[in-house]
């Protein structure tokens, strides 16, 4: 099934509420723009990121238009590389972790690029964070304890995403450990 | 440990002769290579400031403070002395490590050979991404937990077992 979302500024607005919902509890993708936490079948449109828009266009399961014009999954990708300075890493990131069968979210709240659940917000606690780095990024010993402190705070294990490419993406998480 | 066997310091890229007075006392630090012992500046330092042993440098008495500052002079990392001291001091057996990827090989008392291995990162320093997953996955192919141990500047250590993360829970 192929839904229909409309491109306004940098997010993506699925109006049609029985394509918003089919959308959401099926991977959790995109937010009810008036349910803060959905319990069920919800009446309102869905806004979805541009990270997870490019992700379903690219799966096929999504058509987004502009100003009554389609785009493909290159323009896409092309505006989320001039909204964000990192898209590119954040794209293959989020694709890798959503193929490993992850429900990935934004972990802007936690402080990281992604919050990443087994099954789904609301049945569970996202039980990692991940922050990206380009293999030539500096991780200093503050990005470490900064992200382990917020980690064990927020019950989470934190995991560096470390993508070389849009195919190669590693992943290494961390555990506070007592010796 | 034979009284008789010659010990020498790796300091910067020198290797001096130092002459130890009670060799027994420092079982289980160093290591031994065609009868000679083998000290990385961080083990003398444990010798001297435990007072396990006296040692002389050519004819002199070498005290823990000159030691610590010859050695940081030639380069060497004060961080992995606190975290060979911490580790140490918690009953672990300690062997050096593989540099580039970690600094120490660490074991709980009675295992062997070493289960962790140990990367250290110093407040204010930094290490490539890459460098950080390639230590890791060297010792995840040894069949070793990676450690990464934060020691922050006045020498407080937090410890982080790595892991690579497959997706599993």
């Amino acid at each position: 099934m192929k839904y229909r979302a409309e491109l306004i500024g940098s997010s993506l607005f699925v109006w049609d509420f029985k394509s918003a919902n089919a959308i959401y509890w099926n991977g959790y993708y995109g937010r009810p723009l008036w349910v803060q936490k959905p319990k069920g079948e919800f009446s309102s449109p869905l806004v979805l990121d541009i990270i997870e828009g490019a992700y379903l266009v690219e799966k096929g399961n999504l058509y987004v238009s502009k100003n009554g014009t389609w785009l493909s999954t290159s323009e896409l990708l092309d505006l989320g590389r001039s909204v964000h300075e990192r898209f590119d890493d954040l794209y293959a990131a989020y694709k890798r972790l959503r193929e490993m069968g992850f429900v990935v979210l934004p972990g802007i709240k936690f402080g990281a690029d992604f919050a990443v659940y087994r099954k789904g917000p609301g049945i569970e606690h996202a039980p990692y964070i991940v922050k990206v780095f380009r293999p030539n990024s500096e991780v200093s010993a503050t990005d470490v304890v900064l992200t382990g402190r917020l980690g064990r705070s927020v019950k989470k294990k934190f995991v560096y995403a470390i993508v070389k490419d849009s195919e190669n993406v590693d992943f290494v998480g961390f555990d506070w450990w007592k010796p | 440990m034979s009284k008789r066997a010659k010990f020498f310091l790796l300091i910067g890229d020198k290797k001096e002769e130092v002459s130890l007075e009670s060799p027994e006392a420092i079982a289980g630090i160093g290591q031994e290579e065609d009868g000679a012992v083998y000290l990385m500046p961080y083990e003398a330092l444990y010798i001297l400031e435990k007072g396990l042993s006296r040692m002389t440098l050519n004819g002199a008495e070498v005290e823990f403070q000159g030691l610590f500052r010859m050695a940081t002079e030639s380069g060497f990392n004060t961080s992995v002395y606190l975290v060979y001291r911490d580790l140490k001091e918690k009953g672990y057996y300690i062997k050096r490590g593989l540099e580039p990827y970690y600094q120490l090989s660490v074991a709980r008392g009675g295992e062997a050979p070493s289960s962790y291995k140990v990367i250290i990162l110093k407040e204010g320093e930094f290490v490539r991404a890459l460098k950080l997953l390639k230590g890791i996955k060297e010792i995840i192919k040894e069949n070793r937990e990676p450690l990464l141990a934060i020691v922050d500047r006045r020498g407080e250590i937090t410890y982080y077992k790595a892991f690579i993360f497959h997706g599993e829970a």
